[in-house]
């Protein structure tokens, strides 16, 4: 071939490499653009311009120079101030008083409607697009996703003193700290006091030492003998709150010597569910019937049943009263006048007394979350910083409130304060708060897992890899995930055997 | 000053009266919006709390609320001293009888405009000077965010301007057989003249069971009594006052602090009526409704339940039952 010829044959030869080698080149970019912002692992994922993503930093410094954007979720609730404000406005407080530390951080405040903050929080952690900071007023301190962030990681010493050592055993699972404290909530039971001192107690010695489960069963008895118009012992309008609570004092004194799993098929929790078969089989319940209105807390109001597990410490401080509403406001409201006198009580210990009065105690947490494209150790340092901060600073809008203890240590004496204004009730949370300080804080801080996680406690370890491969799960209170099978029992359609059965281990894991 | 002739308009009257009708027979699933189908400037909805009807000697005679509200007021000018029964008889058709030849007016028994017209005008000449409400001076327009209080027990009307009260007027309310809409409710109309029972101005409330306003009077006696259909009356020189500072869309809220509340257990959502404005009320109360107590049993009132369910650690089904109700302090 003549050597024009030759040229001519060379020319679309290097046209097609010139397009080849861009063609290859375009790629190699964009993947590498997609790995960078974290949607691709490659192979040369360690070279040195890809962004760091691997492990937690406690200790990253803050960058002045950088604009850092946090949001907050916290939940509209339904205390105001003594001036009126709602209580968001004391989460606003804090989050100025964080950005007047960080003037470079720009903080934004989403608040949840109750009903629907556990919900979109799942959502939100499917998606992999937590906020930041997540204020809960209940559920467990961890919830099972490897994009939450153990503030565990960054307490330095004086931290441990800032908060209340229970405080600190409610948001812990096996060792690790999973979310600031912002307030404990205790979950005492109500009395009616006329009906128990008819059965021959003393109501207010049952308030300050406690009682057993044999004590309550023989109240039945004696509200039979004395004639209370068929008044039952026990108004259940959330049989999972019945079932933890009198599971609390028995898993207290075993569940620190072994395995979650080991104690769950134990003797105690087919012990608890047997005590309570027996309650049940002589009419001592009153639940609710399935599909039809309520009337549970009316009937213990209306002095119909000696003693109410209420579905909630919210709902135990409602019916108590401590603070005197005005009889006529825009409108009257149903006089209150022949209601029954109430008494905080704890549950029923097992086998014997400890003499103190020992409740179930839950913790209000803040949590920091990590989003599936990591914005950096700097970023997560100042969510967790934030999140201390909006721990503090409620007193005035929780002041009527004893059974809700502040976690953060200087607004605990406001609390005792407060507490002996408010009489009875609030002396009988200070006994309750004192009762669990007192406990051994493994045995605690054990009780509490064991209770809420069940027997599978599978946390996810935190790792920002983690959070870029396994699918985050929602983890609740392990009871509530059986409340079917517990309210099924308390209303006779599920035999003791499956309800012990599921507690044993009859579950799968987390959903 | 001329006064207008409010009776040329009563075909307009029973026109909006069968249009406005529409929304409360069709309640509260009707279909929206019918209140905007009326014509803002002519006469506009009216209310369920004045019959409007002429009254005159028959045979039987003619009875009801209205009959007892004229006898009400012809006692307090000394022209009847019979019973206040209710019933149209003979002495009741004498003291109109009288009233109208006093005014020249023909002397038929016959209770129409002219004669509220001439009753109104004889209330006034017997009210002492001092007595008199119109002598109050006419008050500075309120400046800032209006808000209507009324309270039906102390029988005032206080105008809050920007969170203050700016003045008081007296005024009267529903009978106890026809109450007064207690809830907190919207100006959704405002019509000049609409008809002779309503005085001079009506400013339409949105009352969901029914239609109600607050308006002037023919009968200023009754003022400072229970004596309407529901609706507030007033003076209508103070209606007139009150009607340049209102809008459309200015919150009205009537009270009564002594009214027993009463609330049904598991109201359904869509739900209309008192039951639904106590439940809003106290939770707007307790924190947990942030919305007007308008009496519908709306998405907000819905999502309020939920959210004090959800708190409660009760189960999660957005319906007030007996449990929600005793955690509202609403329970019987």
């Amino acid at each position: 071939m003549s050597e024009p010829g030759r040229a001519r044959a060379q020319g679309p030869r290097r046209l097609g490499l010139l397009a080849l080698t861009l063609t290859v080149g375009l790629a190699v970019v964009a993947l590498t653009v997609v790995a960078g912002l974290g949607g691709l692992e490659l192979p040369w994922s360690g070279w040195p311009w890809k962004r760091k993503t691997q492990g937690l930093d406690p200790t990253a410094p803050v960058d002045p120079d950088r604009r850092y954007h946090l949001v907050v979720w916290d939940y509209r609730l339904p205390f105001t101030s003594p001036s009126g404000a709602p209580f968001s406005t004391a989460t606003e407080e804090a989050i100025r008083r964080f950005t007047d530390r960080y003037p470079n951080v720009t903080v934004d405040l989403h608040l949840l409607d109750l009903d629907d903050g556990p919900p979109e929080l799942a959502q939100a952690l499917v998606a992999g697009y937590p906020p930041d900071v997540y204020c809960s007023p209940y559920g467990a301190p961890a919830v099972g996703s490897s994009l939450q962030v153990p503030v565990g990681l960054y307490l330095d010493a004086s931290s441990w003193a800032d908060y209340h050592p229970v405080a600190w055993q409610a948001v812990k699972v096996e060792g690790t700290v999973w979310a600031w404290p912002r307030w404990l909530l205790l979950w005492p039971w109500l009395g009616n006091r006329d009906l128990l001192e008819k059965a021959g107690y003393d109501p207010e010695q049952v308030s300050e030492v406690g009682w057993t489960r044999e004590e309550l069963t023989a109240l039945g008895r004696r509200l039979a003998q004395v004639g209370t118009g068929g008044a039952r012992t026990l108004a259940v309008p959330s049989p999972t709150v019945l079932l933890r609570d009198i599971l609390f004092t028995p898993c207290l004194a075993s569940a620190s010597g072994g395995s979650p799993a080991d104690w769950w098929v134990g003797p105690e929790p087919a012990a608890a569910v047997e005590w309570l078969d027996g309650l049940r089989e002589s009419g001592q319940l009153l639940t609710g019937e399935k599909g039809t209105s309520p009337r549970v807390i009316e009937a213990f109001a209306e002095g119909r049943a000696a003693v109410l597990v209420p579905p909630s410490p919210w709902a135990a401080l409602f019916l108590l009263e401590p603070v005197k509403r005005p009889a006529a406001w825009q409108f009257q409201l149903p006089s209150r006048a022949g209601r029954p006198e109430l008494v905080l009580v704890p549950p029923p210990q097992d086998p014997v007394g400890t003499g103190r009065p020992l409740v179930w105690v839950s913790a209000a947490t803040v949590s920091v979350f990590r989003q599936a494209r990591y914005k950096g150790d700097d970023n997560t340092r100042l969510a967790v910083e934030l999140a201390r901060e909006l721990t503090r600073g409620y007193r005035a809008w929780l002041r009527d409130q004893p059974l809700c203890v502040p976690a953060w240590v200087g607004e605990v004496e406001s609390w005792r304060a407060s507490c002996e204004r408010l009489g009875d009730a609030g002396a009988f949370a200070v006994r309750c708060l004192d009762a669990l300080a007192a406990l051994p804080r493994a045995d605690l801080a054990a009780a509490l897992t064991t209770l809420n996680y069940g027997p599978l406690v599978e946390l996810a370890q935190p790792s920002s890899d983690a959070a870029l491969s396994a699918g985050p799960t929602y983890l609740g209170p392990f009871l509530e995930g059986l409340a079917e099978t517990v309210e099924g029992f308390c209303r006779s359609q599920v035999p003791r055997e499956t309800l012990i059965g599921e507690l044993g281990g009859g579950l799968s894991g987390p959903p | 000053m001329s006064r207008p002739r409010p009776h040329r308009r009563w075909p307009l009257f029973l026109f909006v009266l069968a249009v406005a009708s529409l929304p409360v027979l069709y309640g509260p699933s009707g279909p929206p919006g019918l209140y905007s189908l009326l014509p803002a400037a002519a006469g506009l909805t009216i209310p369920d709390c004045e019959s409007g009807r002429l009254l005159t000697l028959r045979d039987p005679p003619m009875r009801g609320d209205d009959v007892a509200e004229l006898q009400t007021a012809l006692r307090g000018l000394g022209l009847y001293d019979g019973t206040v029964d209710g019933v149209f008889g003979p002495q009741t058709a004498r003291a109109v009888s009288t009233l109208r030849s006093r005014h020249g007016l023909d002397p038929s028994p016959r209770v129409d405009t002219a004669f509220w017209r001439a009753l109104a005008d004889e209330w006034w000449a017997a009210r002492p000077a001092s007595d008199l409400p119109a002598a109050a001076p006419m008050t500075e327009p309120p400046e800032g965010e209006l808000l209507l209080v009324i309270n039906i027990e102390t029988l005032r009307l206080t105008v809050y301007a920007g969170g203050f009260p700016h003045k008081t007027y007296p005024v009267a309310a529903g009978k106890p057989s026809t109450p007064s809409a207690v809830g907190q409710w919207r100006v959704v109309n405002k019509g000049i003249n609409v008809g002779p029972p309503f005085g001079t101005r009506w400013m339409g409330l949105s009352v969901p069971w029914g239609i109600y306003g607050v308006h002037g009077t023919n009968n200023p006696g009754s003022i400072g009594t229970h004596a309407s259909g529901g609706c507030i009356r007033m003076f209508n020189h103070h209606v007139e006052e009150l009607y340049e500072w209102v809008s459309v869309g200015t919150p009205v809220h009537i009270i009564s602090p002594h009214w027993p509340a009463v609330v049904y257990p598991s109201l359904p959502p869509g739900a209309v009526g008192l039951s639904v404005v106590f439940l809003q009320w106290q939770m707007q109360r307790l924190g947990w409704y942030r919305g007007s107590a308008d009496g519908r049993l709306g998405e907000a009132t819905v999502s309020a339940v939920r959210s004090l369910e959800a708190f409660y650690g009760l189960p999660v089904d957005g319906l007030a039952d007996h449990d929600v109700l005793c955690l509202l302090d609403l329970d019987r």
